[in-house]
């Protein structure tokens, strides 16, 4: 889990390193405890409310975690 | 501009997946008038929302400008016309290689795009990126988004992306935006 910003950068070549923080920055939120809503994709990344959710609930754009998954494999015909 | 190019981006990603080019045939007709209107209005974005629309509408959004040339790369494709292929390398050339749409006078005197053009502090997640490397439509150079990829990098809190900066600037709402959209930042390259 990346939780610093030194580890953040390390990853590697940076669009991958990028990819692999949003990854893990996102689950940070969502394990975070302060929230009690189905995935919310807005809220407060820096200053005093950091990590409390602001909008959306179970938006249908959380099918973009699934996009760098498309970047990868494609379809799931591909995938397996 | 944002829906336009949208579906030519969304046609595009169909046909790649499945092969079925039968509503772009369909359509054809009506999709050459969708892209002749993006040609004049793509490379100075008249001020409008585009899909954030919890920022309000300004004219010459960088990213907008940029989502539009992928459009008009993919409507080219669609469309067998390499018209709008060669209008969206000449675009792409003035946005990225000659400066208009980053913070320095070109790529090697630049750290990222900006969020308005000539507004040299500001910037936003770029997300049309995605689609110029999903549909390999190369209407902007890797360099592009490399160059992008190392600032998200230098800005990324560890909650997660903001979506603009920088977080002193209120013009956007404002206020200072704090905010970052997880789906929107996953669409970062």
């Amino acid at each position: 889990m990346l939780t610093s910003r030194a580890d953040i950068v390390a990853a590697g070549a940076s669009s991958e390193a990028v990819q692999a923080a949003v990854i893990n920055t996102t689950h940070a939120f969502l394990t975070n405890g302060l929230n009690t809503i189905p995935f919310g994709t807005k809220y407060y990344v820096e200053c005093a409310d950091v990590g409390k959710w602001i909008g959306n609930k179970a938006r249908s754009t959380v099918g973009s975690d699934f996009a760098l998954l498309a970047l990868k494999y494609g379809t799931f015909g591909n995938a397996y | 501009m944002f829906e336009t190019s949208s579906l030519f981006i969304m046609l595009l990603v169909y046909h790649k997946y499945t092969g079925d080019s039968s509503y772009t045939q369909k359509y054809a007709s009506l999709l050459e008038k969708y892209a002749k209107y993006l040609v004049p209005n793509s490379l100075y974005p008249a001020s409008q929302l585009i899909s954030v629309d919890a920022i309000p509408a300004t004219a010459n959004q960088t990213g907008l400008a940029v989502q539009s040339v992928i459009g008009l790369k993919a409507a080219a494709a669609l469309l067998g016309n390499s018209t709008y292929s060669d209008i969206a390398t000449s675009y792409a050339k003035t946005i990225y290689d000659h400066g208009l749409g980053l913070d320095g006078s070109d790529p090697a005197h630049s750290k990222h795009f900006t969020y308005n053009y000539g507004q040299n502090s500001t910037w936003n997640v770029l997300f049309p990126a995605y689609s110029d490397v999903l549909l390999d439509l190369e209407a902007f150079p890797l360099s592009a988004w490399q160059l992008q990829s190392d600032w998200y990098l230098s800005q990324i809190q560890e909650l997660g992306l903001p979506f603009a900066g920088p977080l002193n600037d209120t013009d956007y709402i404002g206020e200072p935006l704090r905010w970052g959209l997880s789906d929107w930042s996953k669409a970062t390259w």
